[in-house]
Formats: C-alpha cells, structure tokens, sequence
C-alpha cells in the first residue's frame, strides 16, 4: 500500500482520501479507527454520563435486558443493545464471544481449551470469560486463520 | 457440512474408544471372537454418537455451570442406557447389577478417553490461536506506526 502525505492549500481543511479497488477488513477497521467519534462511548454510572474510550473497555457483557461495559476495575452501563454494539463495532477488535458478551480482543491475554470445544479467556484484568464454541469460528477468521 | 465433520471426528474416537475398552475385556475373556464384533462396535460408536451430537448441541446453549453439570449427567446416563441395552443383546454382559455396572464402567472409561483426544484437538486449537493474538496485538502495540 503507498502512502501519500500532501500539504493541502491554504485555507483547505485536512482531508484523508483513501483510494482502493475494494473495501476489505483492513481498511474498514482503518476507516473506523480515523473517525474520532467511533473512540468513545457514551455510558451511565451513578454520578452522571461518562465517555469511555473504547480502547479502555475490556468487554460488554448483557444482563437483565441491560447491558454494561467492564473496564479494568469499573463496570458502567451502556444504554445500547447488543446486537447494536456487536454491529456498530463490527469491524473493530470486538468481537461476540456468547450470547451475552462482546470482548475487545486486545484485552485478552490467553485463551484456553475447556471442555466440549469452548475456550476460556483469561483478560488482562485478571478476570476470565467463557467462548462459546459457535463463535470460535468467528474468533478464528477475526484473527485471520 | 459442519455437522457431517463433527459427526465423523466424534464417531472416529468414540468408536476408538469403544475399541480400546472392549480389546482390553477381551483380553480377560476365554471366549472367541466373531467378526461380528467389529460391525457392533461401529453400530454402537454410530448411535452413542448421535447422542452425544444431540448434548454437545445443548452444551453449546447452556450458560452455566450448573446447566452444563446437568447435561454432562444426564449425558453419560443416556449412554449408559444405551450399552447396556445392546450390551446384554450383544452377550457383552450378563443382564444384571453387576453386568450393567461393568458397562457403565466401561461407558466412563470410553468418555474419559474421548474427552482426552477431544481436549488434545482443543488445546493444539487454543495453543495456534495464542500465537496468533500475540502477533496480531502485542506486535501491533509495539509498533510506533501504530494507529
């Protein structure tokens, strides 16, 4: 891929112009990673509206019909549904684990088998989560095997 | 497509360990053989293996530990149920207490060596994806071009 860097004139405002014959992974989650309102979440705790940064949550989890995002040591709810989050960030590194939890995949630090084909995410927080095994397919074409 | 490679990677080592546990009853028995045995052996692999395609189905949709004990239970006791049917129309054992209790040893030894191949294939499975989410993350974390 070539990069082109240009002094826009005087006046212009910056512009990212990208140019290819298709739109794969690479470049949506490039385009994702460039708009600056995807980086932040609105979430609610008890003293009000607080904006995460993305990079910071660790994973979504729903229960109760709500759903909530874990970070290293806090938890705030996140007035979004699942499926909405799994969709808006589907080219990110979150990815659907179960039926009620998205992960944010740099956030893991092993995976191990468990039994009957699951696997075991150890986070880096120390905390442990379930991959079902209907989405270990998905896990795998996310990291490319 | 899926469900057909299931089906095979877990007749494959069911029937395996069918083999296994009755080759080492065999080998305490002063009976003969028929070649019988083998095409018993693969029936019991094939019906024992669509009852566990049927539990691994409801594994998948169990969320906790509680759901998955139960299943796991009622699992091995339809297996069970199972063996020892064909096992005392087969002449494998004699149909009592004790034939039945043979079987359901048996039963527990062919699931323990199941659940070994199985967690092999899944720990070789986790091991490459481990590589690959370090390579993927650490090495892009320590990138300076980084976005």
């Amino acid at each position: 891929m070539k990069i082109t860097i240009e002094t826009p004139k005087e006046g212009a405002e910056d512009e990212i112009i990208i140019r290819c014959a298709s739109l794969d992974e690479n470049l949506m989650k490039l385009i994702y990673t460039l708009k600056a309102d995807r980086d932040q979440l609105a979430a609610y705790s008890d003293q009000g509206i607080v904006m995460l940064s993305l990079k910071d949550i660790y994973y979504f989890e729903a229960v109760d019909n709500k759903v909530f995002a874990y970070l290293d040591k806090q938890v705030y709810e996140v007035k979004k549904k699942l499926y909405e989050l799994e969709e808006e960030y589907a080219f990110t590194d979150f990815l659907r684990i179960s039926k009620s939890t998205i992960i944010n995949l740099p956030k893991v630090a092993r995976l191990s088998p468990l039994y009957n084909g699951r696997l075991e995410a150890l986070l880096k927080n120390g905390e442990k989560t379930i991959i079902s095994r209907q989405y270990v397919a998905a896990l795998k074409k996310k990291l490319g095997i | 497509m899926k469900l057909i490679r299931s089906f095979l990677s877990w007749f494959v080592s069911i029937t395996t360990g069918i083999l296994i546990i009755s080759a080492i009853n065999c080998s305490f028995s002063a009976e003969t053989l028929s070649a019988s045995i083998l095409w018993r052996i693969l029936f019991c692999g094939f019906c024992t293996t669509l009852v566990t395609l049927f539990f691994l189905f409801l594994y998948e949709r169990a969320e906790k530990k509680g759901q998955v004990f139960a299943i796991f239970f009622f699992h091995y006791l339809c297996l069970c149920i199972i063996m020892i049917y064909f096992g005392s129309r087969f002449g494998w054992i004699p149909a009592t207490l004790p034939g039945a209790c043979m079987m359901m040893l048996d039963v527990a030894g062919v699931y323990f060596l199941t659940c070994l191949f199985h967690f092999g294939a899944s720990k070789k499975e986790a091991k490459e994806l481990n590589e690959r989410l370090w390579h993927k993350y650490q090495e892009d974390s320590q990138s300076p071009t980084n976005l």
